[in-house]
């Protein structure tokens, strides 16, 4: 029995990029070999628009789902190789319509391979007369076919396929940079994670804990929320700021509606700080406009301005309902909703400030030598690299 | 004795030294209270919760929840009484099967006390539930079904595939699964199926450890009151070294699940080969041979008890009736049910294999059994 022996992998958007390509597909190769790494078996080529994983008899059905987590490809075919002899071709063809499910076909043929003698108008003859001829109840469709066998010639080898994915799109992991990433543990910086990276940006996180006020259970939160993502990178740090001793300063030294503006001030500084000693260029966050006090476009304004580094919010515009669903598919909404307390939840005020005016939050800070709590912040700062070749205990 | 044969493993499974490895490790390190909330509490938790999505993922469910118990009985008796009581005001009627467990059929029976109505199928001549019996009991207050996969006298295989795919049509019916002796031993097909239970000792997993898996949707009473644990279904402190443990004994079973079937299908084949040579003297009551991990035959000549005392002395360990009845009752009311014969059903015998045995152990049984029934007077 013939059956499809290779993985052709289509890129995305990075056709237009020009010069850059060479770096895009090579970073795209890397992404794809460490996403496969369980699979020694597999074997890859990269060329020039496409990267072939060969299977070698393995089932391309878990491989396909994970190739689907990597950003950057925009399509996946299951492909048959076949040698450039039209003979081939065709009985290779006929071969794998047997296989196939449905009554109607159309061949489409594509000769990336202009040296080739016979033009695609004539292979698509050949072989579409050849599977007629030999298959019962076949008839051909050429409008709306329930298999459309599509053959493509190229320099090494003719490649038949009938079997397309879709891919995550967006570019390859890793050629955006890097962006150090604030992470609470909630539903939203999650999902802009994702995003972040499903535009190539690799990501670092952030996480501010207070303890004793917040909990352990926030960490493993965390933990199993980066595992989850490292679907999508495969190595992840995670640097925990130790923020309680600059939380407490705060609360004593401004009033209560203030507290969440004059927090999240402190955020972005340690956030700006360690992006420096990180190398990165970014800052990024799960915020979106008007959801709470701290994100209105005043607060925003007030908060941003401890920072030249840009700061990028994907979720900016959108809203909570299409977060949710984000959440949903790529499976961080379950983990999101362990009921623990962040800093951001403890000490809620009643009444927070919505019109924060930046005069009045200068004056606040004053009040207390921030920045060498700031600097201490940072000396003690927890790493933990959450990856996901991290073998789980032998326990379970 | 030296060397013993086990050969009941449908009883109990000996425990894999890997469970017990985890077990032991957690008991050591794990030991604070899953509830409690400083670190050791969470990290209990932790693994608790890591444990029940294990199992979830390993079976390829995604709208289930697990609830650890203290083995079938438990999950069975929480599953029919809980099910039943929390969803009176739907209907009172349930359907179960005379080849049930004790714990299903007693406990189905122990409802009628409570005013429920009950319906129990009978068995074919092969031990199993016919799939139009069950379309036939079904009336409009049915609220739930409650069927074994495998039967663990005779190794009988039910239609639950079917007969889940069946029940889709009443949404008011529940179908419960006992799937004790089907766990890693036959190939599963959860689809249809709302909730169904698991003994660990039957896959070389603890004694003391055992899982009810349900739908999210389905609502349970707790039987057991008090501090909520377990999503409020099942209170009292989680033993989470047997729920861990247990989570590990589920994924090997699963994933050994393949090649353990074709190594004990081998091992059955050798045994029943010899018994359908010799049908004079025996009378096989398991007529499922997709089913290789339990053979059950009757002595047409012989006491069973007699039989299987001399082989316990030769050590190679068998079954009469099934442990669980073995007490209570002198004959194996699925063999009766099945041949109507109350010799037979007098004397059965249950060889049922595990991983481990080995098919010298088979010739071993089928020689001593062959030297016994010449010896001893019919």
């Amino acid at each position: 029995m013939i059956t499809y022996d290779h993985i052709m992998i289509r890129f995305g958007e990075l056709s237009t990029k020009g010069k850059n390509k060479k770096d895009f597909i090579r970073t795209l190769a890397d992404n794809i070999k460490n996403a496969l790494k369980d699979w020694p078996e597999l074997s890859f080529e990269t060329r020039y628009d496409h990267i072939y994983v060969g299977l070698n008899n393995l089932p391309y059905e878990p491989v396909i789902e994970r190739l689907q987590d990597v950003s950057g490809i925009h399509a996946l075919s299951l492909v048959y190789r076949a040698s450039k002899d039209i003979e081939d071709i065709k009985n290779s063809a006929l071969a794998l319509m047997r296989e196939e499910q449905g009554k109607t076909f159309k061949v489409k043929v594509k000769r990336g391979d202009k040296t080739y003698p016979i033009i695609s108008d004539e292979i698509t003859r050949i072989v579409a007369s050849h599977v007629l001829r030999n298959t019962p109840d076949l008839k051909v469709d050429v409008h709306n076919p329930e298999i459309l066998l599509s053959i493509e010639v190229r320099q090494e080898a003719a490649y038949i396929f009938s079997k397309t994915f879709l891919g995550a799109g967006g570019y390859p992991l890793g050629v955006g940079g890097k962006s150090m990433h604030m992470l609470s543990g909630g539903i939203d910086s999650p999902v802009a994670a994702y995003l972040m990276m499903k535009r190539g940006v690799s990501i670092e996180c952030i996480h501010f804990a207070s303890p004793p006020y917040t909990q352990m259970g926030v960490i493993y939160k965390l933990e199993d929320l980066l595992h989850v993502l490292n679907r999508y990178q495969t190595r992840i740090r995670l640097h925990i700021v130790p923020f309680t001793k600059i939380q407490e300063a705060i609360y004593d030294n401004a009033p209560e509606s203030y507290c969440i503006t004059l927090m999240r001030r402190m955020m972005f500084r340690l956030a700006d700080g360690l992006a420096k000693r990180r190398k990165c260029p970014v800052i990024s966050s799960g915020e979106s406009i008007g959801q709470v006090a701290s994100q209105t476009l005043q607060s925003m304004h007030v908060i941003n301005a401890v920072t030249n580094t840009p700061v990028i919010r994907p979720l900016a515009t959108t809203d909570k309902l299409e977060i949710i669903k984000i959440s949903k598919k790529i499976g961080t909404y379950d983990i999101s909703i362990r009921p623990y307390e962040d800093c951001c939840t403890i000490f809620t005020p009643k009444a927070p400030k919505t019109m924060p005016h930046q005069d009045e939050v200068e004056a606040f800070e004053k009040k207390f030598d921030y920045e060498t709590m700031i600097k201490e912040a940072l000396n003690n700062i927890e790493v933990k690299i959450i990856s996901l070749d991290q073998q789980e205990d032998n326990l379970l | 004795m030296a060397n013993i044969i086990y050969l009941d493993n449908a009883a109990t499974a000996k425990v894999d030294p890997e469970v017990l490895d985890s077990y032991n490790q957690i008991t050591l390190k794990y030991f604070a209270n899953p509830s409690s909330i400083h670190s050791l509490g969470q990290e209990a938790s932790r693994l608790l919760d890591k444990s029940r999505e294990q199992i979830l993922n390993v079976l390829k469910l995604t709208h289930h929840e697990v609830i650890y118990t203290s083995g079938a009985t438990e999950a069975n008796n929480l599953a029919i009484k809980g099910y039943c009581f929390a969803n009176r005001t739907r209907g009172n009627h349930i359907i179960t099967s005379v080849s049930e467990h004790p714990s299903v059929l007693n406990t189905v029976l122990e409802l009628k006390d409570f005013g429920y109505e009950v319906t129990i199928l009978p068995v074919n001549e092969k031990g199993a539930i016919e799939v139009n019996s069950l379309k036939a009991a079904i009336k409009e207050n049915t609220i739930l079904v409650s069927l074994m996969m495998v039967n663990n006298e005779t190794g009988a295989i039910n239609p639950i595939k079917e007969i889940g795919k069946y029940l889709k049509k009443f949404p008011k019916i529940a179908f419960h699964v006992d799937m004790v002796q089907a766990m890693g031993k036959l190939p599963l097909d959860l689809e249809n199926i709302d909730m169904f239970s698991i003994a660990g000792h039957k896959i070389h997993g603890l004694l003391g450890s055992g899982l009810l898996v349900k739908e999210k949707k389905i609502i349970l009473k707790a039987i057991n009151n008090g501090g909520g644990q377990e999503n409020n279904l099942r209170s009292g402190t989680n033993a989470l070294a047997l729920s861990a443990s247990l989570a590990k004994a589920v994924r090997i079973a699963i994933s050994n699940q393949a090649k353990d079937y074709e190594h004990v299908k081998a091992l059955s084949k050798k045994l029943l080969d010899y018994l359908k040579d010799n049908q004079d003297k025996y009378l096989i009551n398991s007529h499922f041979e997709e089913n290789p991990y339990i053979v059950n035959f009757s002595l047409r000549n012989h006491k069973a008890s007699v039989v299987v005392e001399a082989l316990s002395n030769r050590g190679i360990m068998v079954s009469s009736l099934s442990a669980c009845h073995a007490k209570h009752e002198d004959y194996s009311a699925v063999v009766y049910a099945m041949t109507n014969d109350l010799n037979i059903a007098h004397n059965t015998i249950r060889v049922s294999f595990g991983r481990d045995n080995t098919l010298e152990e088979v010739d071993e049984l089928v020689k001593n059994l062959e030297q016994i029934i010449k010896e001893i007077k019919q």
